[in-house]
């Protein structure tokens, strides 16, 4: 779990990490399922020991394993405003699928139009599932929003394979 | 397809605006459309790169709203159909074939500008995104 988007949920008040583990299954939908619980533990300790956030016990839960109640610290405050100012955007390349298709085209390995294909059935796999998704989530979901989001990527992705089977179709 | 009412067309757009940014900044990328096209009818849109083709069409294909004007597609508008109804519309009764880009010219190396075209697409997809997230998060704390 990005160690931001902690801190930030955590500047609307100080919380267990279960309850950020509910809000953030709230904002992400089905696609928030793989996520465990210990991947936000993990996250808090390590904020903790930064300095960005501060621990308190609980009383009255002895028995609970999440029985800590986490709040920013200024250190804490400080960089989730400089996390909101970041303007970075994540992943706008597909370098990775590209260079496998240069180095297996190089190399002989495969032929670049198989893996295109493959990958094609994976991501109109991936696009019916999140459109599935998309219209079983109630108007005006947030975890709604972020499969529309998906979906335009995924829609995005099968364009541009189009293009890669042109390309690599003109080129043995 | 039912008839839509006064035989105008299949496809009708009526005084359709698209603009972007405020103030200064202001770019009307579609300026007061009307469109007429009936069923079975062909309708080529030309015009130099940036002249507002793309955007004309993302509003008649319900990819986008416009800023004001209409969409009818069969009598019904279009542009005031919620996310849902609309995803239904472009599943059912749109195809959209986009544009492909000819970046072939290739200084940089095998497939260089291919890879630069899927760049262009998926932040193309993300601004598409990205207005979807103003229109949902418009008059609304969480």
């Amino acid at each position: 779990m990005q160690q931001e988007v902690l801190l930030a949920m955590l500047a609307k008040e100080p919380s267990h990490g279960y309850e950020l583990r509910a809000r953030l299954r709230q904002a992400l939908g089905p696609l928030g399922e793989a996520m465990n619980a210990g991947q936000i533990y993990v996250t808090l300790t390590r904020l903790e020991k930064a300095g960005m956030v501060a621990s308190e016990q609980a009383a009255g839960l002895p028995d609970r394993p999440d029985r800590k109640v986490y709040a920013l610290t200024p250190e804490g405050q400080q960089r989730v405003a400089g996390w909101l100012a970041d303007m970075t955007w994540a992943g706008p390349a597909p370098a990775e699928f590209h260079l496998k298709l240069v180095a297996a085209a190089a190399a002989r390995l495969a032929d670049p139009l198989t893996i295109v294909d493959a990958q094609r059935r994976e991501i109109l796999r991936r696009l019916r599932d999140a459109q599935r998704a998309a219209l079983d989530e109630p108007d005006h979901s947030t975890a709604g929003l972020l499969l529309e989001g998906l979906v335009l990527r995924l829609q995005a992705d099968l364009h541009w394979l189009e293009a890669c089977e042109r390309h690599w179709a003109g080129r043995p | 397809m039912t008839r839509p009412p006064q035989d105008h067309g299949l496809l009708q757009a009526r005084d359709l605006v698209k603009s972007y940014g405020r103030e200064t900044g202001l770019v009307r990328a579609v300026d007061g459309v009307d469109l007429d096209v009936a069923a079975g009818e062909t309708v080529a849109v030309m015009g130099p790169s940036g002249c507002g083709k793309s955007t004309l069409l993302h509003l008649l294909g319900g990819l986008d709203r416009p800023t004001r004007g209409e969409v009818l597609l069969s009598g019904r508008r279009v542009d005031r159909l919620g996310e849902k109804a609309l995803a239904r519309m472009r599943r059912d009764a749109i195809g959209f074939v986009f544009q492909s880009f000819h970046l072939m010219d290739e200084p940089e190396g095998p497939g260089a500008g291919l890879l630069l075209e899927g760049i262009v697409l998926r932040l193309q997809a993300d601004l598409r995104w990205l207005e979807a997230c103003e229109r949902a998060w418009t008059g609304r704390k969480e």
